[in-house]
């Protein structure tokens, strides 16, 4: 049979029975939006999942007590320790000034900045430039997304996108940083020599430069410290627990309980504790847990609605019996038959998916939407302060279709379509016309 | 007494604003142990005919009376009263249901009627099958009949209820000619034992058959 | 004559299909349902038996807020607050009182705290881990599963309901035809439609109990208890209402009743 006509026949099918073909495509719409929806899910926690895990803050033990004199013994001890990235003294793991600069400014924000330390191992990977390697001094990595501010994010300080300064725009220029004590304020030029991801870090406002460099400038402050801390950088932080019994087993800590949350009082220097960052408090653990129930409650409606669009094919096929065996009688084979029912279905399936693309949007800016409302709304009371909070932080999570999932399952989607069709209709035909048209 | 009678039936359909007439100025009437043919080219209205003496649709005007009593103004509950008691239907495509047996085809218009009981029903069926003479096919499924048999099936069914009246609408139109005549010889049969028995059909053969021929056309009785 | 009916649609090999299709939906309609049960009690295991007690227990963190015998009375009144009393803690140079509320568990901590909130009593907690915080986190992720599972699985249901009345349609124009009235072929339909419904939601049912009594306890090692009530309204709900809308005021399917 020519293409041309195999196309026309199909199309005039698809006007045939229209209640039918429209209930179907409701289906297949909804299926493929679940099916889209379920790859949004688990694309957007694992990104973010991923980014916590690659936030430093997130992976750094602090801050710890320790000795001066007996700091070398003891840094050299825990380098040797796998897993182990940076450590870091009193002078070298923060400026102990306020930092300001006023190339950072914009839309109100302070110019207000928390530089961090970085060697060549815990350095960011940049995506433009190159790393902090352990030579260098006066040098800077920025994030691709800058948000400099004396305020955190939060729901009283929500973040637009127009508030971001972009960092690309630093590379290979100067960025000056006004470093302010009570007593001095110096003003140092750095140069931009790299640019990290701020997606996927999770880390909107830390610049690094050399430890040494820190250093340098706490000297140049004249920092007299009146205690001794120092951090501990690890790879992962899936390590954290290993690291820390690594720790405990070479002595140079009395407890290896971790808590998840900066407590504001760090006076107990026996016990190590992560600095989690304020991007979010939603814990990992929870985090997956979520999206597992979520991918699991998705999947389980995808099966059976389906299971219910198989059936529904099934039936539609049994009550059009008839179409087939005239069909049949006015000569068609069996295999034409198959392709001008299976081009129907594809028909059928591609104007679904095409819908399902625009519902699934659509469903994104009512989310959307609905969000900035609770989000905008005032609120009263703990729990309905702590839904708005959690609101303002899923919002933030990327809203992205994986481009490789949407299409791998929507072509699967319709293959399995055709292939029930065909199977449906295959053991139709194989039967006498007398059969199929009773 | 006449079992059925139309005074000045009218049907008219309205299709996107545009009026249809069907049947126009019928006056007929339809007595016992008569068996009438309604014959006509297609389109001209025979079966809504049927269809509103089987009470299945409704006059746009007029009179239906069955037994002297007028039809048009009754409750859906009598409508169905009158339908399971008076009259027996019997269509060109059989209509049995393809998931039940001869046995329980025939047996499915009596469980509405409270004149039967369980043992009262088995022995009607009974009769009924050696009437139509399927007693070896009782437990089989419409799909494992002929279309003789089918039809025999759908002709015991319809006097399950002892109706007076049988409308049979194009009956032996899926039928050969050893069949046809076989049906046609049952609805006589049945017409001459009292029954008021009305046939639509394009086929001569029934006139052959029939006390009285009407002829519609273009929805005017001849 | 409702045997007859009955044996009729299921010998229709498409409805067989059907009955597993609901045996699927009851299951995991039955399962969400009882996940906020599931997740509260994996959650429970992971607090330890001896912060359980502290886990459930508020305290009333504005020190200028004294409450007199009849206030404990009445806090004593709301539910789920078992117990109030006031806990008296020795310290260097005088004595902190602090007044404690006993929750009946800790899961319902929050909301006693938004309660007490809304009075002006703003309170803390005795113990709050990590679990303890999540699952505060994780229900309003419940619910959404839940009401989705549900909603999900009546849609399924009530076209389910649409296309079996689709393929009965002949059947049932038939039963008019033979003297049935409107109101008997609707009896008809809905014990139909519901004979087939109940034999997938009883053996549905039977393998939601095997996986929630046995298969998930042993796999999550805690012990689950069904909320009865809960389940029988919401299995009922999901299976009336589709069958109102499939069925409609008068016998819908059937658009006319000529042959």
């Amino acid at each position: 049979m020519k293409v041309k006509t195999l196309f026309k026949l199909a199309v005039q099918r698809l006007k045939y029975n229209r209640k039918r073909n429209f209930i179907i495509t409701i289906l297949m719409m909804l299926i493929a939006i679940i099916i889209l929806f379920l790859g949004m899910i688990q694309y957007s926690i694992t990104k973010y999942v991923e980014s916590m895990e690659n936030n430093m803050e997130l992976r750094t033990l602090g801050d710890y007590l320790y000795i001066p004199s007996k700091y070398q013994e003891i840094k050299n001890t825990i380098n040797n320790i796998e897993n182990v990235e940076m450590v870091v003294d009193e002078f070298e793991r923060t400026i102990h000034a306020g930092q300001e600069s006023k190339q950072l400014q914009k839309n109100g924000t302070t110019g207000t900045v928390f530089l961090k330390p970085a060697n060549s191992k815990s350095c960011p990977e940049v995506i433009e430039g190159r790393k902090i390697s352990n030579n260098d001094k006066y040098v800077i990595i920025l994030p691709n997304k800058i948000y400099a501010n004396n305020q955190i994010e939060g729901v009283n300080n929500q973040i637009k996108e127009s508030d971001y300064i972009s960092g690309e725009d630093f590379l290979g220029k100067e960025l000056s940083i006004e470093f302010k004590t009570d007593e001095k304020t110096e003003i140092i030029k750095f140069e931009v020599i790299g640019i990290y991801d701020s997606e996927k870090y999770n880390d909107v406002s830390t610049p690094y430069i050399p430890m040494n460099t820190v250093k340098m400038i706490n000297e140049q402050l004249g920092y007299e410290p009146k205690a001794y801390f120092m951090t501990i950088v690890v790879d992962k932080i899936e390590n954290l627990e290993k690291v820390q019994k690594e720790l405990y087993n070479a002595g140079i800590i009395q407890e290896t309980k971790i808590e998840e949350e900066a407590s504001e009082d760090t006076t107990d220097s026996n016990i190590l504790e992560t600095n989690f960052s304020h991007v979010t408090n939603i814990s990992l653990k929870t985090l997956n847990i979520i999206k597992n129930v979520l991918v699991v409650a998705l999947l389980s409606s995808a099966i059976i609605l389906l299971f219910l669009l198989i059936i529904t094919n099934i039936n539609k096929t049994y009550l059009l019996k008839t179409d087939l065996g005239i069909l049949k009688i006015e000569g068609y084979t069996n295999k034409d038959i198959q392709k001008i029912i299976i081009l129907e279905n594809i028909f059928l399936c591609l104007i679904s998916i095409i819908f399902a693309f625009i519902g699934f949007k659509i469903l994104q800016l009512i989310m959307n939407i609905i969000f900035e409302n609770i989000i905008q709304t005032n609120t009263v009371g703990i729990t309905a302060m702590a839904i708005k909070e959690q609101i303002y932080y899923i919002s933030k999570i990327p809203q992205s279709l994986d481009i490789k999932f949407s299409v791998i399952s929507m072509a699967l989607f319709v293959i399995i379509e055709i292939a029930s069709t065909y199977l449906i209709n295959k053991k139709i035909l194989k039967k006498n016309i007398k059969k199929i048209l009773e | 007494m006449s079992k059925i009678e139309i005074i000045n039936g009218y049907k008219e359909y309205l299709k996107k604003k545009e009026k249809i007439s069907v049947l126009d100025n019928i006056n007929v009437k339809f007595e016992k142990e008569k068996l009438y043919a309604i014959m006509g080219e297609s389109g001209s209205g025979k079966t809504t005919l049927l269809n509103i003496i089987g009470t299945l649709d409704t006059l746009t005007q007029g009179k239906l009376l069955i037994n002297d009593k007028e039809i048009i103004n009754l409750k859906d509950e009598e409508k169905a009263k009158i339908r399971m008691k008076e009259i027996g239907f019997v269509f060109q495509n059989f209509y049995l249901n393809p998931n039940m047996t001869v046995e329980e085809n025939i047996m499915q218009p009596m469980y509405i009627n409270p004149e039967y009981n369980r043992i009262s029903m088995e022995e009607k069926t009974e009769e009924l099958i050696k009437m139509v003479g399927l007693e070896s096919r009782r437990t089989h499924y419409p799909k494992e009949l002929s279309g003789g048999e089918e039809q025999r099936v759908a002709i015991a069914r319809a006097l399950a209820n002892n109706p007076e009246i049988i409308l049979a609408d194009e009956p032996t139109g899926n039928l050969d000619k050893n069949n046809e005549i076989k049906i046609l010889e049952i609805l006589k049969d049945l017409s001459q034992k009292g029954r008021c028995v009305i046939i639509v059909s394009h086929s001569n053969k029934v006139i052959e058959y029939a006390d009285k021929v009407l002829n519609l056309k273009e929805g005017k009785l001849e | 004559m409702i045997n007859l009916q009955i044996k009729s649609i299921l010998k229709n090999k498409i409805n067989l299909l059907y009955i597993i299709l609901f045996i699927i939906v009851f299951i995991i309609i039955n399962l969400a349902i009882n996940l906020p049960e599931i997740i509260y009690k994996y959650y429970d295991s992971k607090i330890p038996e001896e912060y359980k007690e502290q886990a459930r227990t508020l305290y009333i963190a504005d020190g200028n807020i004294e409450l007199t015998n009849e206030d404990m009375e009445n806090l004593k009144k709301i539910e789920h607050i078992q117990d109030v009393k006031i806990k008296t803690l020795g310290m260097q140079d005088y004595e902190l009182k602090l007044t404690n509320i006993v929750v009946d568990d800790w899961k319902n901590c929050s909301k006693i705290q938004n309660i007490l909130d809304n009075q002006g009593i703003l309170t803390g907690r005795e113990y709050e881990d990590d679990w303890i915080k999540g699952y505060e986190k994780i229900n309003i992720f419940m619910n959404l599963v839940v009401y989705m599972s549900i909603i999900i699985g009546t849609f399924t249901i009530l076209i389910s309901y649409i296309n079996i009345l689709k393929n009965e349609k002949e059947n049932h124009k038939l039963l008019y035809i033979l003297g049935y009235s409107k109101s008997k072929i609707r009896y008809i339909v809905c014990t139909q439609i519901l004979a087939i419904t109940i034999i997938g939601f009883f053996i549905g049912i039977i393998i939601f109990d095997i996986i929630f009594q046995y298969v998930i306890p042993n796999i999550l090692n805690i012990e689950l208890e069904q909320d009865m009530y809960k389940s029988i309204i919401i299995n009922i709900l999901v299976t009336i209402i589709p069958l109102f809308i499939a069925t409609g005021k008068s016998t819908s399917h059937i658009k006319d009743f000529k042959m």
